[in-house]
């Protein structure tokens, strides 16, 4: 500090340079790795783009958008298999054939105003990646100013631009790692023709397809809600008996510590296969008078609810540990019962602090819903299943992937309001 | 008879010997302050009388009743023996307000706007009228201490228990709360207090009593006790908190 103007041998000085130098190499590095990440952006961005407009390889013009190789019709030497032939097995209720030929749909790839709207996006992004290279130069003319201040013997002055040339530099890494992912993305998507891209996403099929697949999601939001509704009030009972106190509770905390681990350890997957197949062939199961989907429905919110509640029981369990003792203390103190004390101090307290932890097993729950379609339930991701090899093509699929996000990312970004309201209340600031 | 007995209590953490046989009455309308090093007990033995650690040997007796051991009903207990900690302990998910009405409402089935009323009138009186709807986490530290006073006589306490409440206090809000102690003594409350502040300890108290390593090394008036204790240890103890310039 005292050696700002001190001469050019003194120690500050000698810091001073040292950093300037130093700089202006990491920006010089910086511009032409920029400079490079652009070039490759751009690039697969536009290949990314012709992959759009493309159709199915083997095609030189779009055909029909789909047409129908005709079968022989084979009326004989085959047994009708309907669900009722199989009672009380789930999962063997049998699509009937939708039709007796074999329909090929061709993809023509995007037209229209999708594909305008994918042309504006690509322009937006390509300029965007321009950024990088920008900074780049920013970074270079702020260290070469950096220099030539040095020689002037201003080293505050040339120290400040040293600094706002590394911050140049951060701007070059951030933008250019962002776009390194995009590159790939893109890449891997335009590959092989854009084959990759329209196997997974063809415009015609989710709006040819979307009501089937909508009401089929429409038995993951029941599963979910009816499943969390329930997981909610269960899990905390299981956390509270862990929490009681004294010998003589010992084997019911045993019990639901077993619990606990046992559902928390059990792939979810298998839960459900035994608890939705095995119950019913044991023909002593619960909801035996529901027949076809609603008896796997419910058998599909026990099965959930059992893992699930073990899960979310752990996360209760650590919010209450969570809550220092000298508020049961306290609140003892004041003549409150133990179970008083839970009601009103411990649990208001604990269940505040474990809403994000608790809105992750929310999520994850809503997701697990799809396994229900593993043991028959024709949910979204079976129902896509059956329209993808009718297409085949993946759009479905994806097309259930993206209903799968549209309620948990509203709903997360609301929690997350909704915790930030709570502590403007209750906080000091 | 004396209000409350505390009669050869021994109390064991473990291994730690922590109260070596105490024996302490207080008269009704009498104020106690207990002085002494950290780690002498005063604090643990403030909590068995409350209930909230259990004894090992020798009894509490509360207005000639015994409260310490098996087959009492401690929640009965707790709403005529009332505590203020160190460390405020209020509830910060809950308003000042619903902090002092939750137990009178929940134990001693007062209706809610009783519990209101008589919070409001306590807060009036503390000066804490405003902060009703206020949380805990956005009031001074003496602001908070002075509500957990409050949340305690909210219940009509017959003995107040105060264990060293102003030490988790910035200097310039000790007097606040201890203004409000003082209300209390003069309103004749009966009152064990655990305390670091001398001055007012001499000031406040008809008894002082030096706790020593789990033993009352020395008890009698402030007069005598902070100018003419007879005990050595007691010498020595008043003679580091004057070097220290706390008294």
């Amino acid at each position: 500090m005292t050696a700002t103007t001190a001469s050019s041998n003194a120690p500050g000085s000698r810091r001073a340079r040292s950093r300037v130098e130093t700089n202006l190499r990491g920006a010089l590095i910086a511009l032409l790795v920029a400079v490079v990440l652009e070039i490759g952006f751009v690039a697969a961005i536009i290949g990314f783009n012709s992959s759009l407009s493309h159709h199915a390889p083997g095609y030189s013009k779009c055909p029909p958008t789909s047409y129908t190789i005709p079968q022989p019709a084979q009326a004989t030497n085959r047994t009708t298999v309907t669900a009722d032939t199989v009672p009380n097995v789930p999962g063997l209720a049998v699509v009937p054939p939708k039709s007796t030929n074999i329909v090929v749909h061709v993809d023509c790839g995007v037209v229209g105003a999708g594909l305008t709207a994918a042309h504006i996006i690509e322009v937006l992004l390509a300029l965007a990646g321009l950024v990088a290279p920008a900074f780049g130069l920013l970074a270079v003319l702020r260290a070469l100013r950096s220099r030539r201040l040095v020689s002037e013997q201003r080293f505050s002055d040339a120290r400040i631009a040293a600094e706002d040339s590394r911050d140049a530099v951060w701007y070059v890494v951030g933008f250019g790692l962002a776009m390194v992912v995009v590159t790939f993305v893109a890449v891997l998507f335009a590959g092989s023709d854009g084959a990759v891209r329209s196997a997974l996403w063809n415009w015609k099929y989710p709006l040819r397809s979307r009501n089937a697949l909508l009401k089929a999601f429409l038995w993951n939001v029941g599963l979910f809600f009816a499943a969390e509704a329930i997981v909610l009030v269960w899990a905390l009972l299981i956390a509270v008996v862990r929490q009681l106190p004294g010998k003589p509770t010992r084997p019911i905390r045993w019990l639901a510590i077993a619990y606990t681990d046992v559902f928390r350890g059990v792939p979810a997957i298998i839960v459900i296969y035994l608890v939705c197949l095995g119950l019913p062939l044991g023909k002593v199961a619960p909801f035996t008078h529901l027949g076809g989907n609603p008896r796997v429905f419910w058998l599909g919110v026990l099965a959930l609810t059992m893992v699930y509640g073990a899960y979310v029981a752990e996360v209760y369990r650590a919010g209450i540990e969570s809550i220092h003792w000298s508020q049961a203390a306290a609140a003892r103190s004041l003549g409150l019962s133990q179970w008083q004390t839970y009601r009103y101090v411990i649990i208001p307290q604990a269940v505040r602090r474990i809403i994000p932890p608790l809105l992750n097993d929310c999520v994850a729950l809503q997701k697990d819903t799809a396994l229900v379609g593993f043991v028959g339930l024709i949910e979204v991701l079976s129902e896509a299943n059956l329209l993808d090899s009718h297409y085949f093509n993946l759009t479905p699929v994806t097309f259930a992937a993206v209903l799968f996000l549209i309620p948990t990312i509203p709903l997360t970004r609301y929690v997350d309001r909704l915790i930030k309201r709570e502590q403007l209340r209750t906080q000091a600031h | 008879m004396p209000f409350l007995e505390i009669d050869a209590v021994h109390k064991w953490f473990g291994e730690n010997h922590v109260l070596q046989g105490v024996n302490l009455d207080v008269e009704e309308h009498q104020v106690v302050c207990l002085i002494g090093p950290s780690g002498c007990g005063k604090s643990t033995l403030l909590r068995c009388i409350n209930a909230l650690e259990p004894i090992q040997e020798g009894e509490i007796r509360v207005d000639g009743e015994r409260v310490s051991g098996r087959g009492v009903d401690v929640n009965a207990l707790r709403q005529d023996v009332g505590i203020a900690f160190q460390s405020f302990n209020l509830f910060p998910h809950m308003s000042v307000m619903q902090n002092i009405t939750l137990a009178p409402t929940k134990t001693l089935g007062m209706s809610k706007s009783d519990a209101r009323q008589r919070a409001m009138q306590l807060l009036t009186r503390f000066g804490l009228a405003e902060k009703a709807q206020e949380y805990p986490d956005r009031l001074s530290g003496g602001q908070q201490q002075r509500v957990a006073i409050v949340r305690a006589l909210a219940m009509r306490p017959r003995v107040m228990l105060l264990d060293e409440i102003t030490s988790a206090l910035d200097p310039e809000l000790v007097s606040e709360v201890l203004n409000i102690v003082r209300d209390l003594a003069h309103e004749g409350m009966t009152m064990l207090i655990a305390t670091h502040e001398m001055g007012f300890a001499r000031e406040v108290s008809s008894k002082v009593c030096f706790l020593y390593q789990g033993r009352i090394e020395e008890a009698g008036p402030p007069a005598k006790m902070f100018s003419a204790p007879s005990s050595e240890r007691t010498r020595q103890f008043l003679r580091s908190i004057i070097e220290a310039g706390r008294l």
